[in-house]
């Protein structure tokens, strides 16, 4: 399931509502993964992180001016 | 809802580290000061001997067992220099002991300034990491988001740390999730919330003074009663139109004008003050109650100062015409006006004369002239700061000088009964002569003023 779950996640838009529900899931089963997989879900977690403070932070921007 | 309190535990135990380090460099650094002292003494036995009590203080503080030693041969030393005690060969142990011991002293010396150096490296290097890790705890503290740069920071900080990849993945979600929540919040807030809050943290008034007016204490009454009633007054517009219709008199419009004024910047000082206060500025609801009772308030307190302003320009517009003046005199034939000004303060003389001028130029503006509203209806006043002129005005172009004097708070009415009591021309003759006289009087005046007013500005 993991796998599965790590591949859709990483072919899904970031901003595809599904992706926070299948980081969340992947999140719960962190104790499962092994050292490869952790290191994909890291990437996925960074890669997304980054693309929500880069809205974010446009918005606020936009917003505070 | 994302859990922090591991990565703030973290943050917080590093800043700890830097705190021991510090604590630890201030101890090194005074070890190091007395070694120092120390060894400032210990060139040679004959200097050990004359700073001994110096030393020995310094070492008791420093290493217990040296200064013992150190004791018993400085004892030997100087038994044997006093003749006291003959044995060379004590004496000559002991003068190596003392040597051997300033060579320790010497060595703790260099090893503390290697440790102080080493221990200053450390705190240099983690120094920028600490400030962000700080700013990051501030952030979280005050419920404010927290920009990719320092999360990216963070990560580079962790990573090298070589904290687990599962840590690593659990920090960085919780703080995304966080930074979302903080971003609908922001989302929903009303547009220039931010600015609002800048503006109450720079915010300064300019306290409006009313000295210069008459104090009517009827109308510091009809403030405090209007301001309790104010937040529920919906329209300000007719509200200001029934004031104006209420309150007729100039003075005590404008009086009433600032007394509401003032009241209004205590009470947005009063708000200011809270928003510093961390406790509400976390609070978000008292937060946006603060911003909005801000608002409010500030759109009064525009609202008056617009409305006081507005009174001021009015009558500074209509200003009298260019006059006449006549100086009155007593029944010997002195003037009134040249008597009192030998009793005005001389740093008030400039301004007399100013006002005297600006009456016969015609530009006085309306707050340096005004009218009695009790007893002394036939007279009025110029003022300017604490000086009052008395007038009498015999007609639309002729003023008669009365008298002049310096209004203290106690002294308002006993000056305007003693001035108002003198006797003004009324008869056409009377008039005629000292409109001849005033040319000359005047120049007196003139005279009198420019020999003795305080030189410069006051």
């Amino acid at each position: 399931m993991i796998e599965q779950l790590l591949n859709q996640v990483e072919k899904l838009p970031l901003d595809d509502v599904k992706y926070e529900i299948f980081l969340e899931k992947l999140l719960n089963n962190i104790s499962y993964m092994n050292e490869d997989q952790l290191s994909r879900l890291k990437k996925i977690v960074f890669i997304k992180m980054e693309y929500d403070a880069k809205n974010f932070e446009d918005e606020i921007e936009g917003k505070i001016k | 809802m994302p859990d922090l309190s591991k990565l703030i535990n973290l943050l917080q135990f590093e800043l700890s580290k830097e705190k021991k380090k510090q604590q630890q460099l201030d101890s090194l650094t005074l070890t190091y000061d007395l070694y120092k002292e120390i060894l400032n003494y210990t060139d040679n036995i004959d200097s050990i001997l004359e700073n001994k009590d110096i030393i020995l203080i310094i070492l008791d503080t420093l290493d217990r067992d040296i200064q013992l030693t150190m004791t018993k041969k400085i004892s030997v030393i100087e038994l044997f220099k006093r003749k006291q005690m003959t044995d060379l060969k004590s004496y000559s142990n002991a003068v190596a002991v003392i040597e051997k011991l300033v060579s320790t002293i010497r060595k703790n010396y260099i090893e503390l300034s290697m440790q102080i150096s080493e221990t200053k490296k450390e705190l240099e290097k983690d120094n920028s990491n600490n400030r962000i890790f700080e700013l990051i705890l501030k952030k979280i503290e005050y419920g404010q988001y927290i920009s990719y740069n320092l999360i990216e920071h963070l990560t580079h900080y962790l990573e090298e740390k070589k904290v687990s990849s599962v840590e690593l993945i659990i920090y960085l979600e919780n703080m995304r999730i966080y930074n979302k929540n903080i971003y609908e919040k922001i989302h929903h807030l009303p547009k220039n919330y931010k600015n609002d809050i800048l503006d109450m943290l720079s915010l300064g008034f300019e306290k409006l003074d009313y000295s210069e007016l008459d104090y009517n204490a009827e109308i510091a009454k009809k403030a405090d009663f209007h301001y309790s009633l104010l937040k529920y007054q919906k329209n300000l517009d007719e509200y200001l139109i029934e004031i104006k219709n209420e309150i007729t008199n100039s003075n005590d419009l404008q009086l009433f004008y600032i007394l509401m004024i003032n009241k209004i910047q205590d009470e947005i000082l009063s708000l200011i003050s809270l928003i510093k206060d961390k406790e509400f500025y976390i609070d978000d609801q008292a937060k946006n109650e603060i911003v909005f009772s801000y608002r409010r308030l500030l759109k009064i307190y525009l609202f008056f100062r617009d409305a006081y302003f507005n009174t001021i320009k009015i009558e500074e517009q209509a200003s009298p015409v260019k006059a006449n003046i006549i100086f009155a005199q007593n029944p010997n034939g002195k003037c009134y006006f040249l008597k009192d000004l030998k009793s005005v303060n001389n740093e008030y003389l400039a301004k007399v004369l100013e006002l005297i001028e600006k009456l016969q130029n015609g530009n006085l503006a309306n707050k340096n002239i005004a009218g009695f509203t009790s007893l002394y209806k036939e007279f009025k006043k110029l003022k300017d700061d604490q000086i009052r002129i008395v007038l009498h005005q015999i007609n639309p172009s002729l003023y008669c000088v009365m008298g002049v004097g310096v209004k203290k708070d106690n002294t308002g009415d006993s000056l305007y009964s003693l001035i108002c009591a003198r006797k003004y021309p009324k008869e056409e003759t009377e008039i005629i002569k000292l409109q001849n006289e005033s040319a000359s009087t005047l120049q007196e005046v003139t005279d009198y003023i420019n020999q003795n007013k305080r030189k410069g500005n006051r």
